[in-house]
């Protein structure tokens, strides 16, 4: 045969195969994957922007799931991770297609999942806010559809960086604390001041000085960070960023490190002074048992913007080991004086002038 | 009426093209792409279906689910592959001089920030800042790779350094621009406020954008191959001399072409801003400016075949999203369109006449 | 003025330095035979996941970097058949590669990996000056001899300059173009599994995002020689350690995006400067163009 018999052969070949393909897709769509075919458990999606178990932010709030399923809840969790912004809503689609509750674990896809709960009117969603006011703003906007759950953490940090601050202002020798943090927004800032009001309320004095990396995971710009500010004298570093690149840092340059999202002080048993240790699964747990019976769209409707705090145990302050018993105590004597309601913090959004 | 539709117009270029064994041959490589990838997600779903224990005929049929399965998902692949479409556009003018404008991601960032910045800001009426929003969007764009151009026609320094790194520097200051003053108020995430005059949805997710899109194959083919500039640009791109044997000042249609490629990847920016996110967030312009160079490269710089490729690497984006939702990450997608770029080079040497 | 910061500033640069040093000498390497490829951010991508796999799966850091250095090594395979035996243009199989090698970065990590994994052993270092540090200075002199006083270096710059007259004296273009891409690859890898296990200690996604370019452009501004390019990889990391110095102590009135991409900004301008004022190009002349034997 000649090239141009080759070449007919070949793109007949290749023609009947593109047959094939579409034809076994057709097959594979109309008869085995839809929706409700697919499915046999109670299936909840996570979607993420990191990794379920990279850093610190993804894997606490997976964890508001996968611990329930470790207490014997049994439904199934699914990721979605490594979610871009620009892919949200094509994610979030799928997801609403085939799950049972779509979890959402930050507010960087509020836009997306407005959009699509809107389509998906009988498909619960749960949308994790940072600052309540803007949580309260988007509740009584008129915007919010009426399948999708807020909870806001913003007393999660605030009341267990209050804490940190009484113990690192406890502790501290050189009477400055150095802080990393992700941006410049209001959630960022009320962690900045909400340690700096524990810190202050022990030393008025503190120096405070401050980093903002700009993203929320960047190791070497945070790695270098930290020896900046020990470089103007910091002997414990307040770590905002959403993985551990702050803690090594600290490791390495033999000072104490203040932790929050997750428990790490085994990894780091001599650098992390306190660890806001966040587990949602408490909260969770609610809205969660109300989708399996059925009543969420009542229970969506009652709970308003949830709120993960102290009291009902969504999160606790750990101590490391070189803090000693006096410190602790005073510590958790100020915790119990927030859940009674003894103690009001008075924290800002904004950033300080000084 | 039809007559009036840009459809007819493009349907009546293509008419003229003849199909030929050539058509055929340069189809030829399309073709085995897509064999490449089938046969890629073969195995690569056979791997994964062994490792993870998810069923083989789960991962089809969520690939084919997300890229075909509903009218949302058919909306959302042909926005994104507008985007791609209209930045190849603009590559295949640039690649057909001669000249390597690798920096469609940073031009697609500065006709963001134009396009977005006339829509929140100018105290004119909606359409008029749309206008002047695109408008400017392909001008500053274009200049900037104009300079670049003029660069390497003046002193030979290559543009695909200086735009590739241009570009990334362009794309920081879309995010100082998000971040900093035109950031939404209250809101912790990086973004701006909804742009005015954003196009409406006519197909879920599939905005008349599709329309800028269709209308620049017509407009660039007629460049390149029926005006007098584009046979310039044509001599130019097939070698410097005999281009200026002819008299052509080779300088100058370099500048020209690349004015032109920057003005139309520019463009690709304001409509991803107006025509699919609505407003800047962080990780625009994402992925579509780096996939359009094999979208670009796969129809061997045809303008005409170009929506097919674009196309193509849009189904493929879309289905890779859609795996997250049975745990393989987005990385994947990644993955197949670098495969099939491979393949699609490998095999255009087969097509080409040697 | 207060030095601290700039002293701080100058050893955590040098420690940093290794990953762009390692990076633009196995660039250099590489583009002194006539092959160019623009994917290497992807290479050293893939070195940085098969590092920490190498450490998890075999329990030293020496497996690790031993595991980086062969992965760098099996892209460089795929990326030296591609380009030098196929005629295909280098720079679309450089982006086909770079989508390729990024993507299975992350994809085999998270395959592999099921949990987050921290290096504990690391390498006693002066002030963060390790073995690495003193190896890429030793990498850097070995190069240097090999290309200027020995006659396989003298074969490496011909198949870079001239390769038809190169392969009229006997010399096969193709081996030393593997070789060299090879030896390049290798060290790419190497340079990622360091930055990971060493720097690091933690696999982070995306960890080296814009590294690669960066190591690109140093060659380029460097003029493709030795010193020039170590010497531009030192700077380059320098200011890539200014980035939070010059935002805490402020330096520099810029926002912090614009400090981030700093290294780029630099990049292009100097790119630009030294374009207007060589003459001479001093890219070797073959670069970036297949060998076809007639």
């Amino acid at each position: 045969m000649n090239s141009r018999g080759i070449s007919r052969t070949l793109l007949v070949v290749i023609l009947a195969v593109i047959m094939i393909v579409a034809a076994f897709g057709a097959v594979v769509y109309y008869y085995y994957y839809s929706p409700t075919q697919q499915k046999e458990e109670f299936q909840v999606g996570i979607v993420l922007y990191g990794h379920r178990d990279l850093g610190s932010w993804d894997p606490t709030m997976s964890a508001g799931i996968t611990d329930l399923v470790t207490q014997g809840l049994s439904v199934k969790p699914v990721f979605s991770e490594e979610v871009q912004i620009i892919d949200a809503e094509d994610v979030l689609r799928n997801r609403a297609s085939v799950d049972d509750l779509v979890y959402v674990t930050t507010y960087i896809y509020q836009d997306a999942v407005l959009k699509v709960a809107k389509e998906f009117p009988d498909k619960p969603f749960i949308l994790q806010q940072d600052v309540y006011s803007t949580a309260e703003e988007l509740y009584n906007s008129g915007n919010l559809p009426s399948n999708v759950l807020l909870f806001s953490n913003e007393q999660t940090f605030v009341q267990s960086l209050y804490i940190q601050g009484l113990c690192a202002g406890s502790m501290t020798q050189s009477n400055k604390v150095g802080f990393i943090l992700v941006d410049n927004s209001p959630g960022s800032a009320a962690q900045y001041n909400a340690v700096r009001e524990g810190l202050f309320a022990i030393n008025p004095d503190i120096e405070t000085p401050y980093v903002i990396i700009g993203t929320w995971s960047d190791p070497i710009a945070t790695r270098d960070a930290v020896t900046t500010l020990v470089g103007k004298g910091c002997d414990i570093i307040y770590n905002g960023m959403d993985d551990e690149a702050a803690d090594e840092g600290a490791l390495n340059q033999n000072i104490l490190s203040l932790h929050v999202y997750r428990d790490v002080r085994s990894t780091y048993p001599n650098t992390v002074l306190a660890d806001s240790v966040w587990s949602l699964s408490g909260y969770l747990q609610g809205p969660v048992h109300a989708v399996i019976d059925g009543t969420w769209k009542q229970y969506w409707q009652t709970n308003g913007i949830g709120q993960v705090t102290f009291a009902n145990h969504g999160v606790d302050v750990k101590y490391g080991t070189m803090v000693p018993e006096s410190v602790a105590n005073y510590c958790n004597d100020a915790k119990n004086s927030i859940i009674n309601g003894t103690l009001v913090l008075h924290y800002d959004l904004d950033w300080p002038s000084s | 009426m039809a007559s009036f539709s840009p459809l007819f117009w493009v349907r009546k270029k293509l008419e003229n093209i003849h199909f030929n064994r050539d058509t055929l041959r340069s189809l030829l490589p399309a073709l085995i792409s897509v064999v490449a990838v089938f046969i890629t997600l073969c195995i690569a779903f056979v791997y994964i279906s062994i490792s993870t224990g998810t069923g083989f005929f789960d991962l089809w049929g969520s690939f084919y689910y997300a890229a075909f399965g509903s009218a949302s998902a058919i909306g959302r692949m042909l926005t994104k592959a507008t985007h791609i479409l209209i930045v190849t556009i603009g590559l295949i003018i640039a690649f057909k001089s001669g000249l390597f404008n690798l920096g469609g991601v940073g031009q697609m960032a500065v006709g963001a920030i134009l396009g977005a910045g006339a829509g929140l800001f100018l105290p004119l009426p909606i359409p008029l800042r749309v206008i002047i929003g695109f408008g400017s969007a392909f001008l500053v764009s274009g200049a900037i790779a104009g300079a670049l151009g003029w660069f390497k026609a003046r002193f030979n320094i290559d543009e695909i350094f200086t735009t590739l790194m241009v570009g990334f520097v362009l794309v920081a200051i879309l995010n100082y621009f998000i971040d900093g003053p035109w950031g939404q108020t209250g809101s912790a995430e990086a973004k701006t406020p909804v742009v005015p005059g954003s196009f409406p949805y006519m197909l879920p997710g599939l905005t008349p954008l599709i329309f800028l899109a269709l209308a620049l194959i017509p407009i660039a083919y007629y460049l390149l191959n029926r005006t007098p500039l584009g046979f310039e640009m044509r001599l130019v791109g097939s070698g410097k001399s005999v281009a200026q044997n002819q008299g052509i000042n080779a300088s100058k249609i370099a500048i020209i072409s690349m004015i032109i490629s920057g003005g139309i990847c520019g463009l690709a920016g304001a409509g991803q801003v107006y025509g699919d996110m609505t407003r800047i967030v962080v990780g625009m312009p994402g992925y579509f400016g780096f996939y359009a160079i094999p979208a670009a490269v796969m129809v061997n710089y045809k303008p005409h075949y170009a929506l097919f490729s674009s196309i193509f690497l849009s189904i493929l984006i879309m289905g890779s999203l859609g795996l997250t939702s049975v745990g393989i990450i987005s990385d994947f997608g990644e993955v197949l369109i670098g495969i099939v770029f491979i393949v699609t080079i490998a095999v255009n040497r087969l097509g080409r006449k040697k | 003025m207060d030095f601290t910061p700039v002293i701080s500033a100058a050893f955590s640069i040098l420690g940093l330095s290794p990953l762009l040093v390692l990076s633009s000498i196995g660039i250099l390497i590489a583009n002194k035979s006539g092959v160019f490829n623009i994917g290497v951010q992807g290479n050293i991508a893939i070195g940085t996941t098969f590092g920490i796999l190498g450490v998890s799966f075999f329990g030293s850091i020496w497996a690790g970097l031993a595991l980086g250095f062969l992965a760098g090594l099996a892209v460089a395979i795929v990326s030296a058949y591609l380009t030098i035996n196929k005629p295909y243009d280098q720079l679309q199989i450089g982006f086909g590669i770079w989508f390729v090698t990024e993507g299975l970065a992350g994809f085999i990590y998270f395959m592999s990996m099921n949990s987050a994994f921290r290096v504990e052993e690391t390498f006693p270092s002066f002030n963060g000056l390790d073995i690495i540090f003193f190896s890429t200075i030793a990498i850097t002199i070995v190069y240097y001899f090999v290309i200027h006083r020995t006659k396989y270096g003298l074969a490496v710059v011909a198949a870079g300059e001239n390769p038809g007259a190169a392969d009229v004296a006997g010399i096969s273009v193709f081996r030393v173009r593997w070789i060299c891409t090879l030896v390049g690859g290798s060290l790419l890898g190497l340079a990622g599994s360091w930055f990971s296990i060493i720097v690091l200690r933690h696999f982070f996604y995306n960890m080296v995002a814009g590294y690669g370019w960066l190591a690109i452009l140093t060659v380029i501004f460097a003029g493709f020689a030795a010193l020039p390019t170590f010497l531009s990889a030192l700077f380059f990391s320098f200011l890539i350690g200014m980035q939070t110095r010059i935002q805490v102590y402020g330096f520099l009135p810029l926002p912090r995006e614009i400090i981030l991409v700093l290294p780029y900004i630099f990049g292009v301008i100097l790119l630009i400067i030294s374009g207007v004022l060589r003459k001479k190009k001093s890219a070797p002349a073959a670069l970036g163009h297949p060998y076809e034997r007639e």
